[in-house]
């Protein structure tokens, strides 16, 4: 990042040497980038006795108000998961009908009718979204609250819907053409030859199936959302971490950016292993071993 | 006009709140607000700050945190809330003897902490004392640099030499460790009194004291200094309610044993953390946020328009203004700085820019200040045919580079002004060729402004610490006051212009004072090391039922004033 993020802290007034001499030290930001990085991960020792060893040791460090990086994934990673919950659950149950009735009424109204509407909801950006149903369904009709989190859990509802709107495009694509696929072939056919009602044909041996692409999507999907949450959690003033890393990036924090994304990196890979084994649940060929 | 049933109970209240607020009048020389009755007690607001940097009064200094702590804290001198003159709150007497350099100040009794503690002469000396020590690393540490013995409560430095090779001197507090660890100036007299010695007569130290840094702190603060920012405790109208809810909110509430004549009529109030203006002005508008003190100023037309009885305006400290370097050769030319600023049109600037929203500048000093005065020379008014005959006489468009560089720093709504301003140039003067440096990230481009690296005019603003001339003059001027010290952007150097200034700083009556300051100013006019060209105007909005508000010329409210009917 350009610039000296100390001197961005103190603005027009000058900071007094001292005091930016003891940032400077504390955040090593007189060293090389790659120094800076090799001593915050933990790899290289600190040159003095500060007590911060390294993500590696499990130790975030500080961010520049002197709060330990730790307390915001306390406080906040519990609301960003609230919110990533939200959305995944109104992106699957309404992306997984719409996929449903487009996929098994192929080219009828409803078809068509999915076909637009994610066509247009795919197409405007996350932030214009949240805006525009802020104003709508916030400001001018007062349906949702408009921002923050003070009434409780109807506080999550616009912006879960905002953060999980595109992905609930794509779930309704995905799952339509995979249905599509699955609907005529062979073992289908045989269900409905053996007479079983279409409720069962389609919800227990097609859509098992159908699902395996938009599982794989879902894994992929939580890492989106957590960007997403970036832009959401801004438009709507809810303190997760996605507007942690939008704070620490506007305030040149790099070390507080490394530490969350570092995060959020383990927490996507756990939940990529979480899909590979549904997978197997889904289709008992993909088991392993 | 809203009528409504009378209640006796409501008749009590109002009754009750019209001593507290005669008081107040007296205290604080308030007018009660055109046409508003002083409100009833009781009720709390909800108001928009965004997430302060810190709660300690020696280590903020920006407007979040100062917002909040103004309600928890009471220092020795408060403003009056529209005039900005100082007026005695904690002190009972601030004395001198000597010109301006010592002082003797005595508190008033009976004031308390919020924990029960006392507040003593040793509360402001230990509290002072700790801000100044160097190893500390306060923030606010440079407004005690003043009070005799501060270098030597200083770390030493030690030369280092930086990555890009050069030399620099870094402060070493581990191996050149401060020689004292208390302030030799601070002196406590007595349980109420204490003396302050000055390194050099500071005829307004007094009007300085209003500001937080110089607020006291009670012994609790020492035993855990990083604990005491989470849930600081003060001697204000208001005490925290519960810990600093990071992100989220700050609530305090009403301080029974609140010993100042201005006391609080609300209950409580939630300073409710925003990251984005727009969605406070938006919750706000649908009936969520009862107070925000600062309307975008591209959104004040917008919100006067949906609720048209709920705005107000009020002036600001803030001046902003075109810099000229002096380090650049071409602008070491007097005829030519003075024609660049003779060919901006101010009114037209405010009027259709910022939609008259703002204030046109024709001086460096804001009309908030004592000795405000509206013309200062004719170089900083708008004069086209005076500003091309200057100009052609520094030497006329081959007198400047080809194209001209003007610095703006990019993202914060200043681009349009600036480019009005460079249009102004073009139409008067003929300068076709400008370039704009647009910087996006604030720290680098103050940053290239510190290290003398801007090649052109560029832009930026003052606001004030406290309401007096000297800190504008000095602090913008002067030439021992360039960065990081003060804020002499433009490295301005002029013997002429100090010596004045030095003159103004000895004279220990303001109203003596003030012609002096006047004529320090006129000096820097007629030298034009920089174009003022606007004032800030604050913009509030509020809620229905909320009364009195008003944000100052520093930009905060008083909440003591504030009342609501709900």
């Amino acid at each position: 990042m350009p610039g000296d993020p100390i001197r961005g802290l103190s603005g027009e007034r000058p900071m007094p040497p001292t005091a930016r001499q003891q940032l400077t030290d504390r955040y090593n930001l007189d060293d090389p980038l790659m120094r800076q990085y090799a001593k915050y991960i933990g790899v290289m020792r600190q040159d003095d006795e500060r007590g911060f060893s390294g993500i590696l040791q499990g130790d975030f460090g500080q961010d520049f108000r002197g709060r330990p990086v730790s307390a915001h994934f306390r406080e906040r990673l519990p609301v960003t998961a609230r919110l990533a919950l939200g959305a995944l659950g109104f992106e699957t149950i309404l992306g997984m009908v719409a996929g449903v009735l487009a996929g098994l009424r192929r080219s009828g109204f409803l078809d068509n009718l999915v076909l637009v509407a994610t066509t247009a909801v795919i197409s405007i950006p996350m932030f214009v979204l949240g805006f525009l149903t802020q104003l709508l369904l916030g400001v001018k009709f007062g349906i949702f609250p408009v921002a923050g989190l003070r009434q409780g859990w109807i506080s999550y509802v616009l912006p879960s819907m905002v953060l999980g709107s595109v992905s609930l495009a794509f779930i309704a694509r995905l799952l339509r053409t995979s249905l599509a696929d699955n609907v005529r072939a062979n073992y289908v056919r045989t269900a409905i030859a053996k007479g079983l009602t279409r409720q069962r044909v389609v919800g227990l041996h097609t859509l098992r199936n159908a699902l395996i692409p938009v599982v794989t999507f879902l894994g992929v999907d939580l890492g989106f959302l957590l960007g997403g949450a970036v832009v959401t959690e801004t438009v709507f003033n809810i303190p997760g971490l996605g507007r942690a890393v939008f704070e620490a990036v506007l305030r040149q924090e790099g070390f507080v950016v490394v530490g969350i994304v570092t995060f959020l990196v383990v927490v996507f890979m756990v939940a990529n292993l979480v899909v590979d084994v549904v997978y197997a649940i889904l289709d008992p060929r993909i088991r392993y071993g | 006009m809203r009528r409504s049933r009378p209640n006796l109970a409501r008749m009590v209240a109002a009754a009750a709140a019209l001593t507290m607020a005669a008081s107040a009048c007296d205290r604080q020389g308030n007018e009660p607000a055109p046409g508003g009755t002083p409100g009833a007690a009781g009720g709390s607001i909800s108001t928009f700050i965004k997430e302060p940097e810190d709660l300690r009064t020696l280590n903020s200094n920006e407007s979040e945190g100062i917002a909040v702590l103004d309600a928890l804290y009471a220092t020795l001198v408060e403003y009056h809330n529209r005039t900005s003159e100082p007026i005695n709150q904690v002190a009972e007497s601030i004395d001198t003897e000597d010109g301006g350099r010592t002082y003797t100040i005595r508190i008033r009794d009976g004031w308390t902490f919020h924990d029960g503690t006392d507040v003593t002469a040793e509360s402001f000396v230990r509290a002072w004392n700790y801000g100044a020590y160097g190893p500390n690393a306060m923030q606010n540490s440079g407004f005690f640099a003043r009070i005799e013995g501060f270098d030597a409560v200083q770390c030493g430095t030690v030369r280092t030499t930086s990555e890009d090779g050069e030399a620099e001197q870094v402060p070493d507090c581990e191996n050149q460790p401060p020689t004292a660890q208390e302030l030799a100036g601070l002196e406590v007299v007595d349980d109420l009194t204490f003396r302050v010695s000055l390194t050099q007569p500071e005829t307004f130290f007094p009007t300085r004291l209003g500001y937080v840094a110089y607020a006291p702190l009670p012994t609790s603060f020492y035993a855990d200094p990083q604990a005491f920012r989470e849930k600081p405790v003060g001697n204000g109208p208001f005490r925290m309610a519960e810990p600093w809810q990071h992100n989220r909110s700050i609530r305090v509430e009403r301080f029974a044993d609140y010993a100042g004549d201005d006391q609080p009529l609300l209950d409580g109030i939630e300073f409710r953390i925003y990251d984005d203006i727009n969605t406070a002005v938006n919750d706000l508008l649908a009936g969520n946020l009862d107070v925000v003190d600062e309307l975008p100023p591209e959104r004040v037309r917008e919100v006067e328009q949906q609720i048209p009885d709920r705005v107000g305006e009020s002036p600001g400290s803030g001046v902003n203004y075109i810099g000229f370097p002096s380090y650049v050769d071409f602008l070491q030319n007097a005829d030519l700085r003075a024609a660049l600023s003779m060919a901006i049109d101010r009114e037209a600037i405010t009027e259709r820019i910022f939609d008259g929203s703002r204030q046109a500048a024709n001086a460096l000093v804001t009309p908030v200040i004592p000795g405000y005065q509206e013309h200062v020379c004719e170089n900083w008014a708008h004069d086209p045919e005076e500003a091309k005959r200057r100009f052609e006489a520094a030497g006329g468009v081959d007198a400047i580079p080809s194209p001209l560089v003007v610095w703006v720093n990019a993202g914060a709504g200043h681009e349009p002004w600036v480019e009005a301003v460079t249009n102004m140039w073009r139409d008067t003067l003929g300068i076709q060729e400008i370039d704009f440096e647009q910087l996006a990230v604030w720290s680098e481009y103050l940053g290239k402004l510190d290290n003398r690296e801007v090649t052109g005019p560029f832009r930026l603003g003052w606001q004030m610490d406290y309401p007096h001339p000297q800190n504008y003059l000095q602090l913008v001027l002067d030439l021992d006051f360039v960065p990081p010290v003060g804020a002499n952007s433009t490295f301005y150097d002029s013997e002429e212009f100090e010596r004045k200034l030095d003159e103004a700083l000895a004279v220990t009556d303001l109203d003596e004072a003030i012609p002096v300051y006047q004529e320090a100013q006129r000096i820097a006019c007629e030298d034009t090391p920089l174009a003022p060209v606007f004032f800030n105007t604050n913009f509030f909005a509020w809620a229905e039922g909320v009364q009195d508000l008003y944000v100052n010329a520093f930009g905060n409210i008083n909440y003591t004033d504030v009342s609501t009917s709900r």
